[in-house]
């Protein structure tokens, strides 16, 4: 479904990707993972249009999509839920949902959709004319995957969906993305959170300093003792 | 004098209402502090006067025609001058002022700085608490009104008015969720000059049209947005309406020569004292 | 190089500058310059401009004047008078005019005044009014000599509104008396006349900038002092949404005094009919002032298509065939002899009749020059005052009983 070859990213001088292939099969989820720094977000957001790389192609569903407005790459399917949740505080959380609405070829769609977001995070329905901006971090990570699921992706990236979240949340938040895979939503996951990353991932890519270093299942990403005690901090 | 001083102060801060949203809208959307706003206001009233007493309209088609014509004349400046050089906000005022100087030129250009007036859409007055007013200060309260309300539903109930508030909040998020920001972007500048517009229209006929006509609506618009802040439509409203009655009572109770000094003041004062407005979300970041 | 070739080089060489020397001489036989110079974009500078333009036609197709005939050089003010200054030096300096008249903002002429005085040229004004300009030829006689008007200074205009004013308050039985004046060097004497003569009867006296566009707060505070008659001094575009709202608010004073927007034949269209019993000041009406006045006004309205506008017109009209009688007496274009014929002017224009006081203004008065009023009626402008020259009744406004 997604093809990323040879993808390269500078900021100004500065390296930030270099080299990078990944494909993500349909219905599939992959993760990627590495420290701090290592290029995660630049790789998401080279993929959904914020980002022009400096080389490279990134082939979504045969299409290329390199060059291409980020609101173009939104309405071809591939969503992007970016790193650190961005509501627009100042609307309500039925305004965050309803964005997405006009992406659905028919209304009886985006209102379809929009009843599986409710069952999804029902905490929401209540919270509808509530600003979002006033909402605990857990609920705004809620309206942030809610809206993307509105924007009706095929491909959905997620950078970090557990970030600054208390471990119940956490849990919360993995099991609706277990839940957004079954309704047929690919997934390409950011996460620090690794173990329940790994979990939940068909195949794993492994970013460090720009570079992939590692691509392949979470058995064999175990089963490497070099990286195995590098990246998942455990000997 | 009181009832003058309520009644004129209520009509301007109707009118300062239109003219403020009108340029929070663009600031707020696009970050554009466009200094050609005023200018837009100009247009509109030659534009009025033109197709009546040259043209022969009937006055409320001319009105129309003349906003929509300059909503879209305020789209192509957008287009071709403001977003070549958008990301630099000087370059945003350099180009913007030079506009307003350049359209002001071409005003004395084609009707020379005489004054020009523009007929009155409703002859006759009423008396109301020992105040003459004129039809005309009514409608232009009751269409000031209306078009604030319309504005209100348009940005709360419509899928435009969202994705508006959305880009204004946002804009790279914006776009993540398929809203073309670029295209928002020059929405919001037709919106914008066609609230400046709209103002100039309802304006015009109770005073004259003449070529230096756009500053002082951009010095109110200015400071009521430095007083009410930005992006909150009640915050505003009271800000234009603080305007409007401070001007009024400097201009009953001193001296009607310091009208615009009052609105200075007020600008001044709130940008040493409140540099965040009223509300404390200003324009001063 | 031959020596006969050398010596024919020479001779060029020293002969160039004689040509040049010589060329002013050569200029004499050419037209006679009339520098004009004022706001010809607005009324007051337009009226100037057609009435010169017509006068000029007029004694060229005479034959002009020693001979030679007038051309008329333009140079726009704006009203300003930094811009005035640049007008007259190009006029002096590049032009090489013979004479300068025009202007109708005072602060302009002032600025211009020494200028043209220094040149040792003649400066006619017709239509500035501030008697600054004229105190200057009794101070400096020497130097200021050379400055000539052909239209009444504001002292000798508040004299005669005041005139008008009394009698428009005794006929009418009106007390009390706002003014709302303009902020304008050529006001303050009438004021400071009007505040002296009405005493405690004076109930409002309102000032407003040059630039004012809108006078509605004024209108409310001669309203609320409940001001019977409302004297206007206002040369500023604000004139024209006055009117519009003195009429919309119903306010129950009689106009009178001065507006130069209600003298344009524009402003009953302009006001939309608003102007029934607007009254003000007007120099230049369609009346048997001299047997000149109307055959002059009927001709100009047919040649531009609108009638005389601003008091500028009948004062430019005169004064262009003043001082070609002027040249013609004097014989020459020398200022000091044109001075000394200027001083011996005894002149019948469309005006009234024009001879210069020691001040080189004009007399003022009925036999001199006449100080009329129009009142807007059914979209004429109707001569009222003084009763010797009325062509029409005094109306009221219909709110006023
Ligand atoms: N806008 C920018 N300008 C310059 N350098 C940047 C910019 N954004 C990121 N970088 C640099 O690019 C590198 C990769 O950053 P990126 O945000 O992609 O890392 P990440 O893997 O997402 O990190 P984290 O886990 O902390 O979110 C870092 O060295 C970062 O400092
Ligand atoms: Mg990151």
């Amino acid at each position: 479904m997604l093809e990323v070859r040879g993808l390269a990213v500078h900021y100004g001088k500065a390296l930030a990707l270099e080299g990078v292939e990944l494909e993500v099969p349909e219905h599939s989820l992959v993760s990627v993972i590495g420290p701090n720094g290592a290029g995660k977000t630049t790789l998401l957001r080279a993929i959904s249009g914020l980002l022009r790389p400096s080389a490279g192609e990134v082939r979504f569903r045969g299409g290329v999509m390199n060059g291409i407005p980020a609101h173009r790459v939104t309405r071809a399917g591939l969503v992007h839920c970016p790193e650190g949740r961005r509501p627009f505080p100042e609307m309500s959380v039925a305004d965050n949902l309803l964005l997405g609405a006009p992406l659905w070829p028919s209304a009886a769609e985006a209102q379809a959709r929009l009843a599986e977001v409710l069952a999804l995070f029902p905490r929401l329905l209540e919270r509808q004319p509530q600003m979002a901006g006033t909402l605990s971090g857990g609920e705004q990570q809620m309206v942030a995957l809610g809206r993307a699921l509105m924007c009706r992706p095929r491909l959905l990236l997620l950078d970090e969906p557990s970030m600054g979240l208390a471990p119940r949340v956490v849990a919360e938040v993995f099991e609706a993305i277990g839940k957004i895979r079954a309704m047929g939503v690919t997934v390409l996951l950011v996460e620090q959170n690794v173990e329940l990353a790994l979990e939940l991932s068909d195949a794993v890519a492994v970013l460090d300093h720009g570079q992939l270093v590692f691509r392949g299942t979470p058995a064999e990403l175990v089963r490497d003792a070099r990286l195995r005690e590098v990246y998942l901090g455990v000997a | 004098m009181l009832a003058d001083i309520v009644i004129f102060g209520t009509i301007w801060g109707a009118i300062y209402t239109i003219l403020a949203l009108g340029f929070t809208l663009i600031f707020g959307v696009a970050r554009i502090l466009n200094l050609a706003y005023g200018a837009m206001y100009l247009v509109a009233s030659y534009l009025i006067y033109t197709l009546v007493t040259r043209f022969g309209m009937p006055a409320p088609v001319a009105w129309l025609l003349a906003v929509a014509a300059t909503a879209l004349a305020g789209m192509l400046l957008y287009r071709l001058f403001i977003f070549p050089l958008r990301d630099t906000l000087g370059r945003v005022l350099i180009v913007t002022a030079g506009m307003a100087i350049f359209l002001q030129e071409v005003a004395v250009l084609l009707y020379s700085t005489e004054p020009r007036y523009v007929p009155t859409l409703l002859p006759g007055s009423l008396e109301f608490l020992g105040v003459r007013i004129t039809h005309q200060q009514l409608l232009t309260l009751v269409v000031a009104f209306a078009l604030v309300a319309l504005l209100h539903l348009f940005l709360e109930r419509t899928r435009y008015g969202r994705e508006l508030r959305a880009v204004a909040q946002d804009a790279e998020m914006a776009s993540l969720m398929g809203i073309p920001v670029e295209r928002t972007y020059l929405v919001a500048m037709g919106l914008s000059t066609a609230l400046a517009a709209a103002a100039g229209a309802l304006v015009a006929p109770f005073l004259t049209v003449s070529p230096e006509m756009g500053w002082s609506p951009l010095l109110v618009a200015f400071t009521v947005v430095v007083l009410g802040g930005l992006g909150s439509l009640w915050g505003t409203i009271l800000a234009a309406f603080i305007v409007a009655y401070a001007e009024m009572f400097t201009a009953y109770l001193i001296s009607p020569q310091l009208r615009d000094a009052a609105t200075f003041a007020i600008m001044i004062g709130t940008l040493v004292f409140r540099p965040h407005g009223l509300f404390g979300k200003g324009i001063v970041e | 190089m031959d020596r006969s070739a050398f010596v024919r080089a020479v001779a060029l060489a020293l002969a160039l500058p004689a040509l040049a020397l010589g060329a002013p001489a050569l200029a004499q036989t050419g037209p006679i310059k009339v520098g004009v110079i004022g706001p010809f974009k607005l009324t007051p500078g337009r009226d100037i401009q057609e009435a010169s333009t017509l006068a000029v036609e007029e004694i060229n197709a005479a034959g002009g004047v020693l001979g030679r005939k007038l051309q008329l050089v333009f140079a726009e003010t704006e009203q300003s008078p930094e811009k005035g200054k640049t007008a007259v030096e190009r006029l002096l300096f590049v032009d090489k005019v013979d004479v300068i008249i025009g202007e109708h903002r005072s602060e302009v002429s002032l600025a211009v005044q020494p200028i043209i005085a220094e040149n040792k040229k003649i400066f006619l004004s017709t239509g500035t009014a501030s008697p600054l300009l004229s105190d200057n030829v009794l101070k400096d006689y020497a130097k200021y000599k050379y400055y000539f008007r052909t239209f009444l200074n504001a002292n000798q205009m508040a004299e005669q509104m005041q005139l008008q004013l009394t009698d428009m308050m005794s006929t009418y039985k009106r007390e009390r008396v706002a003014v709302i004046a303009e902020t304008a060097v050529w006001v303050e004497p009438i004021v400071t006349a009007l505040k002296q003569s009405l005493g405690s009867r004076l109930v409002a006296l309102e000032r407003v900038s040059t630039n004012a566009k809108d006078l509605s707060v004024e209108l409310s505070r001669v309203q609320s002092a409940k001001a019977q008659i409302v004297f206007v001094i206002l040369a500023a575009d604000a004139g024209l949404p006055f009117a519009r709202q003195w009429a919309d608010r119903q306010i129950p004073a009689l106009v009178t005094g001065y507006t130069v927007m209600a003298q344009s034949d524009r402003f009953w269209e302009q006001t939309e009919g608003r102007a029934q019993a607007f009254m003000t000041w007007k120099h230049g009406v369609r009346a048997p002032i001299s047997p000149k006045t109307i055959p002059y006004w009927d001709r100009y309205t047919k040649k531009y298509g609108h009638v005389p506008g601003a008091y500028t017109n009948f004062a430019t009209y005169d004064g262009v065939y003043i001082l070609v009688d002027a040249i013609r007496r004097a014989g020459s274009l020398d200022s000091d002899a044109l001075v000394k014929a200027l001083e011996a002017t005894d002149h019948v224009g469309v005006s009234g009749r024009i001879k210069f006081s020691k001040r080189h203004d004009p007399e003022a008065g009925p036999e001199f020059l006449p100080f009329t009023y129009i009142q807007w009626n059914k979209g004429e402008m109707v001569t009222v005052w003084p009763p010797k020259m009325k062509t029409g009744e005094m109306q009221m406004p219909a709110w006023i009983k």
